[in-house]
């Protein structure tokens, strides 16, 4: 019984064995690859990767024990000149303490096709150059030599390294095409990946197997009589190989209103889950959102900063002193921390630094002040929690994969009474409840001793800007009246910055510039009060806003602020667009019109929808004696439209651009 | 007794003003202050020359910054290499009272690599550190010594910082040895005050409480009004290689030394370009088939190491791996020429849109990039020699109308490079537009791109790109509302003016907007100026047009049937100093024929003429924007 086991496993290790032919050979390219003029599939490509393989295998040795090493082998054939930095490489290495990878075995060759006969050059060692590129990475550089049009350009590395948690990721699609592309992972039975796949691409290939390895472990032993003796223990283990194929991936191209490329890419990650030693206990390195919220709850440099930290308590008090109401208190600190504490700039879910540092030093990383801010409001009694996110150029996050390496920021989630508000410090110009516009990424996990939860990150409330004019048209077409310009949520935001950037006049002026208009007088307010709208009124002058004939005047009423082009100029759409937030933008007109003058054309009112009231535009126009009234809004109701929907998008746009392009005729009595 | 403690209280509260406030922001007068962002309140640069091959800087630099306009001032940088060393470097932060907010030590300094997106290889590294504060006002100041292990280059001094940014004090001096006086050149600043210190000199130049003129667009580079210093030595050596800066034919022979040796190309390589060459008798005809070997062979890689500032590595390296910097392909592609018998020569030059004015009697280096210039019997001929699409002997915004260093055998002299004309940089088209009765339209375009106009929104760079790739340039360069692109073509029709040219065929749709009987369109298809130079109380500086040009736009309408203007614009003419503009609209029995010709002029113009500049821009950019109605008979 048990021989017809063992004689089970090799036959699956052999099946196994067969399976994994790889499917290129360092050195052995076929002529048609050098021949090759033009890739089928995309005749627009400048360079195509006619083969990826990597490999990444947990190994024993003795004396290193288990190890990581990552093998590669890269076919790329240059087809344009446009192509030709393909035959740039850069390969990071990663490294703590004293320990660090190692890349060992890199060769390179550039095959060339010179007077029908193939030509090869090698890469030389000193064509290589080692770069400390930042405290934990180290790039390696190269270039091959000899690259030109019609290269086919092959390299081959291996990284060896002690960090079992880097499992290298698999990019399966790139900036140009890849024809063949394959990742195979050997993993012991001790140790348990959690792998993720993502992209659009369809897998060719997704195999898995198990083989039958061991382990020989040699020990040397003085024995009784004097002399040395070896034992040796051979530790029988299972071997996972798993098996990952994309066929002919497309370019991957950037496209506008997209939140980051990894999100779209075709890849393939890995995390470290658990490792499981004979005779020793599981130890668990990731397992499910509650172990997460478990570890960070109380862990030092996260949710231990919100309950610990008692100095705190006292400028919290000063702070807070004459208020009563907990919503006025969690504004105030709230205020405190934003006005007088910098934000370095650095995305961090934890602290690096002790918080009695970043309180000496008014400064640090958007965890340190966003836990601080946090740990203030807990010492005034309020029901406070920290919430790890994503940020936009992070991507977005996967629940099904509860992989806290997909965080790279935290937030406050504070529970006043019945409501709930998210906080951030790191912006001076946001007010309380809102985050700053690169955290508005799917949802934000909320890390609780009575368990985790999550929390939808979309704006608080929609952000509106209102362009409003009441004035008259001259018959020289000059527009004279009152502009005012009103704003809330992230446009007031944005729009504040400006203001508050430079000079007033400074601002002024440029308003003028950008709109062509003479501004007699102007006046704002609201712009240090974040909670209420930023609004400014000007009184203007705008000369040419018609286009005057005989008898006859025509113009486009819609004086400021008009969509002039589509923003969505290509037909289609491979990822979705996201636009962040949403918003309204509205128009409104009140037009005295000359003396002696009636409206012989106007533009009819029209509603435009999009799908499932995704957004809106509506057109109204009405006359009352010698004034007409104009209002226009154009509505976003959500944030991201999926690649379906692009093309209703792109022509909502495109209706809207013609709308406000139409003319208003005048015609002398 | 009384008395006297009261004088004792009061020294000793002056004792620890002395000791704890320095730089309050109240010692800055309202004068610096208004409109500012920052105030630099001291500012020394002292550069030491201790021989021919050693040098020392020590700097001092104390801003306070007043709004948040000024934070990037508060990340500081000091760069190093292998022959710079940081000897030490340190920062401090004052609040707006003048007490110490924070030290900092060289140790706290972090230390990465000089930024390199450009640059593959190069081993420029720095210390920086940000010292951003929440509140405002704050000063940071900042010293720091570097050792130079040469002596090749001197900075040049500005009395400038930026638009908002006001000089309390400022200060530069030069120490040398006597012997070892390097040469200077003032402009719009007194002489320096002197000092003799046994065998050593010292020039000192102080300045102070500078407001600067605020910046204006098309307006000369500043260094045409502001105080500068430039110095550059007579001996010097870098890395071995000893010179003499004091002409042009001396720093030349310098180059020539670096040089020496580096210009042998394998054998093959010889027979190679005599093959390609042994049927052309025009020495032209043979610089461009090897100017297309070259851009077909190699490729451009930066690599700065150690002397790779001014060194090319050997044309046998180039030969073997295919790729180099600028300096070691020009060096490689005056091989090439060697071995068909032509003389190329390796010509030092500043790379970029801006480049300064190289003072003829006062050599040093002005640059940054190397190309080669080949003198031919009837013209001169220019290769840059990093771009593999380059049009042969082009050099536009980036090399073009400048002077450079062209190292010869025996020297090196200035000359100038091609300058491309008004008249030379054209843009044509002709188009022809089919509208429907609903205010569709289908559009075919040809529009030829010549002189430095190939390079509109990188233009010249998109031929050698994917049909993707161009297809984006089409979306982006295309002004017209909303389109559809049905297909479209871009080739260099003629490399040696150069032209490229662009046809698109194009639906338009909703391109006339119909209300009732009427509809409008902009018979401007596509070239619509809406430029307005800035509006100013007082032009100060002289008004630069930089580049000239002609465009002509030629766009024939077929309209509906039963359709008619009801109106038809006056045709527009404006003539100005600057150039010249007529559009007219023509009706015929083809329908509406629309014709916009601009000629504007380069050149340089007095201040004064300002608002004659803003009508005329004024005038065509209403011109531009007239609608056409159209009324339906029906």
């Amino acid at each position: 019984m048990r021989l017809l086991l063992v004689v089970a496993i090799i036959i699956i290790a052999k099946a196994a064995t067969f399976a994994q032919k790889p499917p290129i050979k360092f050195g052995d390219v076929p002529i048609e690859e050098i021949q090759m003029k033009v890739y089928e599939k995309d005749s627009s490509a400048a360079a195509v990767v006619l083969t990826d393989f990597g490999e990444s295998t947990i190994a024993y040795s003795q004396s290193e024990g288990f190890q990581l090493i990552f093998q590669r082998i890269k076919r790329v054939k240059i087809l344009t000149k446009d192509g030709l930095d393909q035959g740039d490489f850069s390969i990071q290495l990663y490294h703590d303490g004293d320990s660090d990878e190692k890349l060992i075995n890199l060769k390179g060759i550039t095959y060339n096709l010179e007077n029908g006969k193939v030509v090869e050059s090698k890469l030389k060692n000193d064509a290589q150059f080692k770069e400390k590129y930042s405290s934990n990475l180290n790039l390696v550089k190269f270039t091959m030599p000899n690259v030109k049009e019609g290269s086919v350009i092959e390299i081959s590395y291996r990284v060896v390294s002690d960090f079992i948690f880097n499992f290298q990721d698999w990019e399966f699609q790139s900036t140009i095409p890849v024809v063949w592309s394959e990742y195979r992972a050997n993993v012991p039975e001790y140790y348990n990946y959690e792998k993720y796949m993502q992209g659009y691409l369809p897998v060719t290939v997704n195999e898995q197997s198990t083989s039958l390895k061991s382990i020989v472990i040699t020990t040397n032993n003085r024995t009784d009589n004097g002399g040395t003796g070896f034992s040796s223990d051979k530790i029988d283990y299972m071997l996972n190989t798993n098996r990952w194929v994309v066929e002919n991936a497309p370019a991957f191209k950037e496209e506008a209103y997209i939140t980051s490329y990894q999100d779209f890419i075709s890849k393939i990650n890995f995390e470290l889950s658990f490792t499981k030693f004979p005779n020793r206990p599981i130890n668990k390195i990731m397992g499910s959102w509650e172990d997460i919220n478990k570890s960070y709850v109380e862990s030092s440099d996260f949710g231990g900063e919100i309950k610990g930290n008692g100095f705190l308590k006292k400028t919290a008090d000063e702070v807070t002193a004459t208020i009563n109401s907990p919503e006025e208190k969690a504004l105030a600190i709230h205020a405190f921390v934003r006005n007088n504490f910098t934000w370095s700039g650095s995305y961090r879910k934890f602290t690096e630094n002790p918080l009695r540092k970043i309180f000496d030093d008014k400064k640090g990383s958007s965890a340190e002040l966003n836990l601080l801010m946090g740990s203030m409001l807990e010492k005034i009694g309020l029901e406070v929690y920290p919430v790890l996110i994503s940020t936009r150029n992070n991507g977005f996050i996967r629940e099904m994969t509860p992989v806290s390496s997909q965080f790279n920021y935290s937030v406050i989630l504070a529970k006043i009474g019945d409501k709930q508000y998210l906080l951030d410090v790191t912006e001076k110009l946001l007010p309380f409840g809102m985050l700053p516009e690169r955290c508005l990424n799917g949802k934000g996990f909320v890390v609780s001793k009575a368990g985790h939860s999550w929390v939808g990150l979309s704006a608080p409330e929609r952000s509106r800007l209102i362009y409003s004019v009441e004035g008259k048209l001259t018959e020289e077409a000059s527009l004279e009246g009152k502009l005012t310009l009103e704003r809330t949520g992230y446009f007031a935001a944005r729009d504040r910055k400006q203001y508050l950037a430079k000079e007033e006049t400074e601002y002024v002026k440029n308003l003028t510039d950008v709109h062509q208009i003479e501004v007699l007088k102007s006046e704002f307010s609201n712009a240090n009060e974040l909670a209420k709208s930023f609004k400014e009124v000007h009184d203007v002058v705008a000369t040419d806003r018609a286009n005057v004939a005989t008898n006859t005047i025509y113009f486009n009423p819609v004086f400021f602020n008009k969509v002039k082009e589509n923003p969505f100029k290509s037909e289609d759409r491979k990822y979705p667009v996201d636009f962040g937030l949403s918003f309204d933008q509205m128009y409104i007109l009140k037009l005295t019109i000359p003396d002696g003058y009636v409206v012989d054309e106007a533009p009819q009112p029209k509603v435009i929808g999009l799908p499932d009231g995704a957004g809106r535009f509506t057109y109204s126009f009405t006359q009352m004696g010698n004034t007409i009234s104009l209002i226009n809004n154009l509505q976003i109701n959500k944030s991201v439209f999926n690649q379906v929907e692009y093309a209703s998008l792109r022509e909502f746009y495109n209706q809207v651009v013609a709308k406000q392009a139409e003319q208003v005729v005048l015609k002398k009595k | 007794m009384k008395s006297s403690l009261t004088i004792s209280i009061l020294f000793l509260s002056i004792g620890l003003f002395a000791a704890e406030n320095k730089y309050p922001v109240s010692d800055i007068p309202d004068s610096l202050k208004n409109g500012m962002y920052a105030v630099i309140r001291e500012e020394s640069n002292v550069f030491t020359i201790l021989d021919k091959s050693h040098s020392n800087i020590q700097y001092h630099y104390v801003i306070t910054i007043l709004k948040a306009t000024g934070r990037s001032n508060a990340i500081l940088s000091v760069g190093y290499d292998k022959l710079t060393k940081i000897k030490s470097v340190k920062a401090t932060v004052y609040d707006a009272l003048g007490n110490v907010v924070k030290k900092v030590k060289t140790s706290d300094f972090i230390d990465q690599s000089s930024i390199s997106g450009f640059s593959i290889y190069e081993d420029n590294r720095q210390k920086y550190i940000d010292l951003r504060q929440a509140s405002y006002p704050y000063t940071i100041e900042f010293e720091y010594e570097l050792d130079l292990n040469y002596l090749l280059f001197i900075p040049s001094f500005y009395l400038y910082d930026d638009d908002e940014v006001s000089i309390q004090k400022k200060s530069y001096q030069l120490v040398y040895p006597t012997s070892l006086k390097p040469r200077y050149r003032g402009t719009f600043v007194d002489d320096p005050e002197k000092q003799i210190l046994s065998g050593k000199e010292s020039l000192l130049w102080t300045f102070n409480n500078f407001v600067p003129k605020k910046f204006e667009a098309m307006s000369p580079t500043i260094e045409k009004y502001i105080p500068r210093i430039l110095v550059a030595p007579v001996d010097f050596e870098y890395d071995g290689y000893a010179g003499t800066m004091n002409s042009w034919e001396n720093f030349g022979k310098w180059q020539l030394s670096l040089n020496k040796g580096r210009d042998e190309i394998l054998p093959e390589t010889i027979e190679k370009v005599k093959s390609l060459t042994k049927d052309v008798n025009d020495d032209r005809e043979k610089v461009k088939i090897l100017y297309k070997y070259l851009q077909n062979k190699t490729r451009y890689v930066s690599i700065q190491l150690g002397i790779g500032g001014w060194q090319p590595f050997e044309a046998l390296t180039v030969d073997k791996l295919s790729y180099g910097d600028c300096k070691a392909l020009s060096n490689y592609m005056i091989s090439l020429l060697k071995a068909a018998d032509i003389n190329g020569y390796y010509t030092v030059i500043y790379g970029g849109s801006n480049p300064p004015t190289v003072l003829e009697d006062f050599p040093k280096s002005y640059f940054n990039h190397v190309i080669v210039t080949v003198p031919l019997e009837k013209d001169t001929v220019w290769l840059e020699c990093t771009s593999q699409q380059n049009p042969f002997g082009y050099l536009g915004n980036f090399t073009g109308n400048r002077s450079a260093m062209m190292v010869t055998e025996d020297g090196a002299r200035l000359i100038k490079t091609p300058v491309y004309k008004g008249e030379n940089n054209q843009q044509l088209r002709s188009a022809e537009v089919i509208l429907d009765v609903n205010g569709n339209a289908q559009a075919q375009i040809q529009t030829i791109y010549s002189g430095l106009q190939i390079e509109n929104d990188g233009l010249d760079s998109y031929l050698t790109k994917s049909a993707d790739d161009q297809k984006k340039w089409v979306q982006n360069s295309t002004a017209i509302p909303a389109f559809d692109i049905v297909n479209f073509k871009l080739n260099m029709l003629n490399e040696e003016t150069p032209e490229i040219g662009v046809s698109l065929a194009l639906k338009l749709n909703r391109f006339a907007s119909v209300s009732g009987k009427r509809f409008f369109f902009t018979p401007n298809l596509m070239n619509r100026s809406n430029f307005i130079p800035e509006k100013l109380a007082e032009r100060k500086t002289d008004i630069v047009i930089k580049t000239g040009y002609l465009d002509i736009d030629t766009i024939r309408y077929k309209l509906p049937d039963n359709v008619y203007p009801e109106f038809l614009p006056d045709t527009q003419k404006h003539t100005s100093r600057f150039g010249e503009y007529e559009s007219s609209f023509q009706m015929d029995e083809n329908g509406l024929l629309y014709i916009r010709k601009i000629k504007m002029k380069e050149g340089e113009y007095p201040a004064s003429t300002y608002q004659e500049l803003t009508d005329f821009y004024k005038s065509l950019n209403k011109s531009d924007n007239i609608k056409i109605v159209l009324l339906s008979k029906t």
